[in-house]
């Protein structure tokens, strides 16, 4: 034995017969904790102590840092292609050779697990799928349905719009017709009227007819004036003409205009007539309203035979 | 190798499961091979070899995943087997051997002049003389042990008993080679100091 072996044995002896106790072997996850410093102080303490006696643990460390240690500069690269055929090299003894078999079984149970919900889904779809094209074929005739009941009821409103034309065509014509007719029966209104006028003119008293069958819709009597017309004799066509003590009467232009107001005007003779001055009045057509009594109540239905002097 | 960012935890409950099997054990076996591989290399076995117990390795991981409990104990999981293959064709190949001499690393071989000194000190044939010099050889190693400082008593112990080398000591104990080699000179000239009367010679 050599000088430098006696005195390792030496050495060795020392450790063993200290009498130290120093714990227990440490495990793979100690010595890998240990090299990466992921222990607490008295943790890494006790295992440094125990290394530094154990030397099936220094073993251990050594494996450890051999597996731990980065690529040194000195050391064949690995590269990423020499890994691609080491994994192509390596993965049919997993598949084929049924070498790792949980996963497998794990497909298998995952394909038998999956199989039901995978029928369902498609029963469930092909469900859905029926129950559209029920729909869109639903959707279809009652849109066909639909547009077969809009062209007859278009139809219908052709027709009538038609029908509803004619009547416009006709209502039309029948007033341009009536118009025409009240037109002339204007026109010859006024030629009368002057004819009266230019009698009147002569002191002569025309009588008129009774204008009642000319009532406005405001209890009113259109009447009109000739331009030489200076007073006039109303005779009340009502049932009761001594009703009232006295009347009122207003006269307004086609306006609406009042252009004369009388009040007071009493009745007298066996018709009850009330005479009524007409000054400053042009000739035209006016509305004569009659009151009866202070309170000017109107009458309601009422009748005037007028008188022009 | 730029392999996609994944939680390995995750893609390890994933092989378990049997999802993404192929991918998820491909992701592992890129993020992995190259470090199993090297372990090989370092323990002095040829390419051919490394290679063939680097597959032997994953194999047996791909095997027993599903028995791991603590995923996040993946790494100490991959090393244990590594460990094991390596240590496996160790024992095998001493097997084949047993006819051969074998020497062990204490130096156990079967001849009095190896065997360990407590051993022999244990040895019932041993000189009475001889063992009481021994005693007092050992009792004054330890008393100068003792005296050195507590980092440097284990570089020693480290470099002498266990022939490790500086960065392997520097590793060890968390410190940088200069003081590891440092310590092993001061430790050195103090075992010196004190031992020169019972060693003839003293290397740290």
């Amino acid at each position: 034995m050599s000088h430098r072996e006696e005195f390792r044995a030496y050495m060795k002896a020392a450790d063993r017969t200290s009498g130290i106790n120093y714990g227990r072997h440490l495990t793979e996850a100690q010595v890998i904790a240990y090299c990466r410093n992921e222990m607490s102080e008295a943790e890494h303490q006790a295992a440094e102590t125990h290394l530094v006696w154990c030397e099936q643990c220094i073993a251990l460390f050594r494996s450890v840092r051999d597996f731990l240690e980065p690529a040194h500069d000195d050391e064949q690269e690995i590269t990423t292609a020499e890994t691609a055929e080491a994994w192509r090299s390596l993965w049919p003894e997993i598949r084929g050779k049924k070498t790792v078999e949980f996963p497998r079984a794990r497909e298998k149970q995952f394909l038998s697990r999956a199989t039901l919900p995978l029928a369902a889904g498609l029963a469930l779809s092909l469900l859905a799928l029926g129950w559209q094209t029920w729909r869109l074929l639903s959707e279809r005739r009652s849109r066909e349905q639909s547009q077969q009941v809009a062209m007859v009821w278009e139809s219908k409103q052709h027709e009538l719009e038609y029908r509803l034309a004619q009547v416009e065509q006709n209502g039309r014509d029948q007033l341009q017709q009536e118009r025409d007719q009240r037109l002339a029966a204007e026109a010859e209104r006024d030629r009368l009227q002057d004819h009266l006028s230019q009698q009147s003119s002569q002191e002569i008293p025309v009588f008129t007819a009774r204008l009642s069958s000319e009532r406005g819709v405001d209890d009113d009597v259109r009447v009109r004036f000739s331009g030489a017309t200076r007073a006039a004799r109303l005779k009340l066509l009502i049932s009761k003409p001594y009703e009232f003590p006295e009347y009122a009467v207003e006269l307004a232009d086609e306006s609406g205009r009042i252009v004369m107001k009388t009040s007071s005007l009493r009745p007298s003779g066996d018709d009850g007539a009330l005479s009524l001055r007409i000054n400053r009045v042009r000739s035209g057509r006016y509305k004569l309203r009659l009151f009866g009594g202070k309170e000017k109540k109107p009458l309601g239905e009422y009748g005037v035979s007028v008188t022009q002097s | 190798m730029n392999l996609p960012e994944r939680d390995p935890v995750e893609v390890i409950r994933e092989i378990k499961q049997g999802l993404n099997f192929e991918a998820n054990c491909r992701w592992l076996f890129e993020r992995h091979y190259a470090q199993i591989l090297r372990f090989f290399r370092r323990k002095g076995f040829d390419t051919e070899a490394c290679r063939d117990l680097t597959q032997d390795t994953f194999i047996s991981v791909y095997k027993g995943l599903k028995d791991l409990r603590q995923e996040e104990q993946f790494e100490s999981w991959l090393f244990a087997i590594a460990h094991n293959v390596w240590c496996s064709l160790i024992e095998s190949r001493t097997a084949q051997k047993r006819s051969a001499t074998v020497l062990s690393l204490d130096g156990e071989d079967g001849s009095d002049d190896r065997l360990p000194i407590a051993a022999r000190l244990a040895d019932k044939r041993a000189d009475p003389l001889t063992e009481a010099l021994e005693r007092e050889k050992l009792e004054k190693l330890r008393e100068a042990l003792l005296h050195l400082p507590q980092q440097m008593r284990h570089c020693a112990q480290l470099r002498v008993v266990h022939d490790l080398s500086y960065a392997e000591i520097a590793a060890l104990m968390g410190i940088s080679v200069n003081t590891v080699k440092a310590h092993l000179h001061q430790a050195q000239k103090a075992l010196r100091t004190q031992l020169s009367a019972y060693f003839e010679e003293i290397i740290v």
